[in-house]
């Protein structure tokens, strides 16, 4: 489920406007966003005149239009996401699940009023939502939120997470008995949560209260994925723990609070890796997410071999898998804030073909491990490819090892400086790549020099011999030779 | 039985782990290997965390699954090799280690094993266990437990602690805490086991204070210890049915199932273990008594040297000089040598084990001229490998009078033809490297297939032998006692030189 589907109609094609525009660079041809978005002239106009009239634009920025192109200008302190958010704290279906949140239930007559809506327009409305819920298996219905109570939260968590990222002092969710909390948590688990743990689970917990008021609270299905955790030590921790916080709740509430709070606990990464390693190593492999994790992640090293991992490049690997597979076994659906299929293609371009490949055998082998089948219509899936895939960049990124590169010009002509400047905008976005003008006491992989005349480098690098002015073919051929040194040298 | 079914040998050693799968002609059809956090609380302290070698064990089987497509079901029996010694003790309920593992070469119990040998100690246990009293074996790492972690001789006492080995912590965990045993072999390197009464020492654990009920049953190399509950493999429940420390391991991987034969695995160290037959026979000249393996009711014994530095002398002239890229490079570097072997390089990095044991000696390099090039330095370090071997080699064929016939290589270093050379012309006897230098493992595959018939006898496993590569000494005599006695010239002049003093 895309954030924007909780949009009201026209915010929803300002976003798309502004999204286009930023893909794009923040410039396009015209016609192109015209033809994208789908409106007549004049409509697409009044459409960039509402977006220059945000508050974001008021002072700077904004979109320009020429004959042929349309360029936006974001302020340095405005992102995409803070528009998206501004956009949704005043969308009508965030409000009547903001509503649900806080007060559990609603009659028509009490929100028609508080939202200040005709009846009709919120039935309108929770049909819409109801549409977008589905994919979470949760669903608007007689008044209140219905569906399995871990999925309500989740959901709850991810908008508000967006929220308290982008509007982090309205948000923040942060009072003293969740502080307290906190500090017990800490104790009982024997570390220290970061500031951004902190938030999540603030947020998590002030979801937590407001959900308890809740009459209906199903775990049904929480209930039976849980069945191999109960002996798991981190569960019990979690368990005693809530026993002390919830003790006036009845005995199987507090069980699933328990279970809820470890779901959490061990889907959002909140330990850092070191404790999270710990736990891993100690863990049961009964556990389906443990038997996951050791599937995905050792598939992923065996595509390495002969390569291997460093101990701490392998523990990274596990801690970003492990939280992967905990939301893909526990959660249904997403709650999607950037375009998938254009991160998706960037990251499979950083990564070529034969890592793609492994992606979609890395998602069948999560699936069938926990014996899910592949659902186009769950966004948890297909993000869960795109998480492997940076995964898969990560290692890339962090298994490099650098080819160091000298530019070595025969003479000090005018023109080198601004050759070399040129080389480095061609040469140094590609991994791994170190570039620096020649130096004698220092040793290289690959030197570029404009002399003909043989040279003896210490280490005995690679030269390549540039023409004496900037061409397309020498920074061809260049990046070509980077890359064959780059398969040989990893 | 043997169509489409495969065994497993898990091979645990002290900085990997590693799974490795077999088809009945012997052949690896999947592998995989991981490292784990090497800890050095202090100095000369090693450790590691029992969690983390049981995960690691648990993620290269996975490995060796998804590499070879192999399932689980099709496993027939589990074969363990580990790094001898190294002493995991655990709480019996809740299963959690108590302290770390603390591994063969860590020293923190020295003082207890000193302590030992000040009281007189040493024949006592010689006799018994055919070791020499040292912080090396299992014996004053569990009393270093006992005594520094709060608590634990109480508990010990209660019998609410199990020790193993880490083959006996392996089995524990794959069968869930339905096996706790180990394996003579294993057994045999904890300074506990009486190896002529086959039993744990009585006398011993009540000198030492270690109650009996902390220790793992003992069996034989090759039997069902139990099965894998299926959640710790991968939805099967298979037998775990062989189990050898990993230089007994190579011994039997090696087919040296006859009184007379001796390995040597050149690896960071070199272990040469010769089997001397089914009386154990104690060394006059310090060298190990333990048993090499106890299959169908029989117990065959060995001797045991251990070089410290061996393949590591090499990453010392790769990593530490920098006098090479790759450590294949030395072979290439001693054959460029021109000058007539009068440089020797004493690798005593940390200390000499077998026979000389002296840990306070260090290393030295003699015979250098201004002409000595980084090319007779590779080479001095190469001979001082093989050199040390023959220092072993001597004192068996001194302790039991059997002239060996052949020396069985494997490990890293057997691919270095120059060694191998210069080896069997220095111990003036044949070298045969094995075909499959993986003979560790192949060793634990082995015993595991006996036990439950996938190999129906050791006959059907000779079958299978392949022969290496054989190196046939080719030295005059003069030249080589000539080169010999420079040798123990060299380490002579290095133990008179001892820093700590």
């Amino acid at each position: 489920m895309k954030v924007d589907q909780l949009l009201e109609k026209k915010e929803q094609l300002q976003v798309k406007i502004l999204r286009s525009l930023i893909l794009n660079g923040g410039s396009m041809p015209l016609n192109l966003l015209r033809a994208e978005i789908g409106l007549s002239k004049s409509g697409f106009d009044q459409y960039i005149e509402e977006i220059n009239h945000l508050h974001v634009f008021r002072v700077r920025g904004g979109i320009t239009v020429d004959a042929v192109k349309i360029t936006l200008h974001l302020p340095e302190e405005v992102n995409f996401e803070s528009i998206l958010a501004f956009f949704l704290e005043d969308a009508i279906k965030f409000n009547i699940l903001d509503y649900l949140l806080s007060y559990q239930e609603f009659t028509t007559v009490k929100l028609v009023t508080t939202l200040s809506l005709s009846e009709s327009t919120l039935f309108r409305k929770i049909k819409e939502l109801n549409g977008s819920l589905s994919e979470f298996d949760i669903q608007i219905k007689n008044g209140c939120l219905q569906g399995e109570e871990l999925q309500v939260r989740y959901f709850y968590f991810q908008l508000y997470r967006f929220l308290i990222k982008n509007k982090a002092n309205d948000y923040s969710f942060a009072d003293s008995q969740n502080q307290r909390f906190i500090r017990e948590l800490e104790k009982k688990l024997k570390t220290t949560f970061n500031e951004s743990a902190e938030k999540k689970i603030n947020c998590w917990l002030t979801i937590t209260k407001k959900r308890l008021n809740n009459k209906k609270t199903n775990t049904v299905k929480l209930q039976e994925k849980m069945t191999s955790y109960l002996a798991d030590s981190l569960y019990q921790q979690v368990s005693s723990l809530m026993q002390d916080y919830f003790s006036y709740l009845p005995t199987e509430s507090i069980q699933a609070e328990s279970m809820m709070f470890y779901v959490f606990l061990v889907s959002f990464s909140l330990f850092d890796e070191e404790r999270f390693y710990e736990y891993d190593i100690s863990r049961s492999k009964k556990l389906p997410t443990a038997m996951m994790d050791v599937f995905v992640r050792e598939t992923i090293l065996l595509h390495y071999r002969p390569r291997r991992l460093s101990i701490q490049l392998e523990k990274k690997v596990g801690y970003q898998v492990s939280h992967i597979n905990s939301q893909l076994y526990f959660f249904k659906g997403k709650l999607e804030v950037y375009h998938r299929q254009n991160m998706l293609e960037r990251q499979k371009l950083l990564l070529g073909n034969t890592l793609v490949t492994l992606l979609d055998r890395l998602l069948n082998l999560a699936l069938d491990q926990i014996h899910q089948p592949y659902h186009s219509q769950n966004t948890l899936h297909d993000t869960t490819l795109l998480r492997y895939a940076s995964v898969l960049s990560m290692i890339d990124f962090l298994m490099t090892k650098t080819i160091k590169v000298a530019i070595d010009f025969e003479e000090k002509a005018s023109y080198c400086e601004p050759f070399y400047q040129l080389l480095l905008i061609e040469l140094r976005p590609m991994i791994g790549v170190e570039l620096e003008l020649y130096q004698k006491n220092k040793s290289y992989d690959l030197i570029l020099t404009t002399s003909l005349v043989e040279k003896k480098y210490s280490g005995l690098p690679q030269t390549y011999c540039l023409s004496e002015f900037y061409s397309e073919y020498d920074i061809y051929q260049v990046k070509e030779v980077l890359k064959k040194m780059r398969i040989s040298k990893n | 039985m043997t169509e489409n079914t495969y065994i497993m040998a898990i091979d645990q050693g002290t900085t990997s782990s590693r799974a490795i799968i077999y088809d009945k002609r012997g052949n690896q059809v999947g592998s995989s290997q991981k490292e784990f956090t090497q800890i050095f609380p202090q100095e000369g302290w090693v450790e590691h965390n029992p969690n983390e070698i049981w995960n690691s064990v648990q993620s290269v089987i996975a490995g060796a699954f998804i590499e070879s497509g192999i399932k689980p079901e099709q496993v027939v029996g589990i074969g363990i090799t580990n790094q001898r010694e190294t002493t995991v003790i655990w709480d019996r309920e809740t299963g959690k280690p108590v302290y770390n593992a603390i591994v063969w070469q860590s020293r923190q119990s020295a003082p207890i094993a000193e302590k030992l040998k000040t009281e007189g100690h040493g024949d006592f246990f010689h006799k018994k266990t055919g070791l020499i009293i040292d912080s090396y074996f299992s014996a004053t790492k569990i009393r270093w437990i006992l005594d520094n972690v709060a608590g634990m001789q109480e508990k010990a006492d209660k019998g609410e602690l199990m020790f193993g080995t880490i083959d006996t912590w392996l089995t524990w965990k794959l069968t869930d805490g339905g096996a706790h045993v180990t394996d003579y072999s294993n057994a045999s390197r904890t300074m506990l086991f009486n190896i002529e009464k086959l039993d744990w020492d009585q006398e011993i654990l009540d000198l030492l204070n270690i109650p009996r009920s902390m220790l793992p049953k003992v069996c034989s190399n090759s039997e069902v210890y139990g099965h894998t509950k299926s959640f710790h493999f991968y939805g099967s429940e298979v037998p775990i049915c062989g189990m050898a420390g990993d230089q007994q391991a190579a011994l039997f991987g090696q087919m040296a199932f006859e009184p007379g034969m001796v390995k040597n695995t050149y690896g960071t160290g070199a272990f040469i273990v010769m089997n001397t037959g089914e009386k154990p026979q104690l060394s006059h000249n310090n060298l190990l008594t333990t048993i090499g393996y106890g299959i169908n009711g029989k117990i065959y014994y060995a001797l045991e040297g251990s070089i410290f530095v061996a393949g590591s002398s090499i990453q010392w002239l790769r990593d530490g000089l920098q006098l090479m890229e790759k450590s294949g490079d030395s072979e290439e570097m001693a054959r460029k040598s021109d000058n007539e072997d009068e440089v020797y390089v004493v690798p005593a990095f940390v200390g000499l084990g077998a026979p000389y044991w002296d840990q306070d000696v260090r290393g030295a390099m003699f015979g250098i001229t201004r002409g000595t090039n980084r090319n007779d330095v590779a080479k001095a370090t190469l001979q001082s490998i093989a050199y040390q071997v023959r220092d072993i080699i001597d004192t068996m064929e001194a302790d039991t009078g059997i002239k060996i016939p052949v020396l069985k290589v494997d490990g890293g270093a057997a691919n270095n033809d120059y060694l191998m050379q210069f080896q069997a012309d220095i111990i003036n006897t044949p070298i045969q490297k094995a075909a499959n230098l993986e003979t560790t493992a192949l060793g634990a595959a082995f015993l595991a297939g006996l036990a439950v018939g996938y190999w129906k006898d050791i006959d059907e496993i000779k079958e299978s032998y392949e022969a290496g590569k054989i190196f046939e000494p080719n030295m005059d005599d003069e030249h080589r006692e000539k080169l010999y006695s420079g040798w123990q010239q060299a380490v002579t002049a290095a133990r008179t030189f001892k820093p700590k003093q």
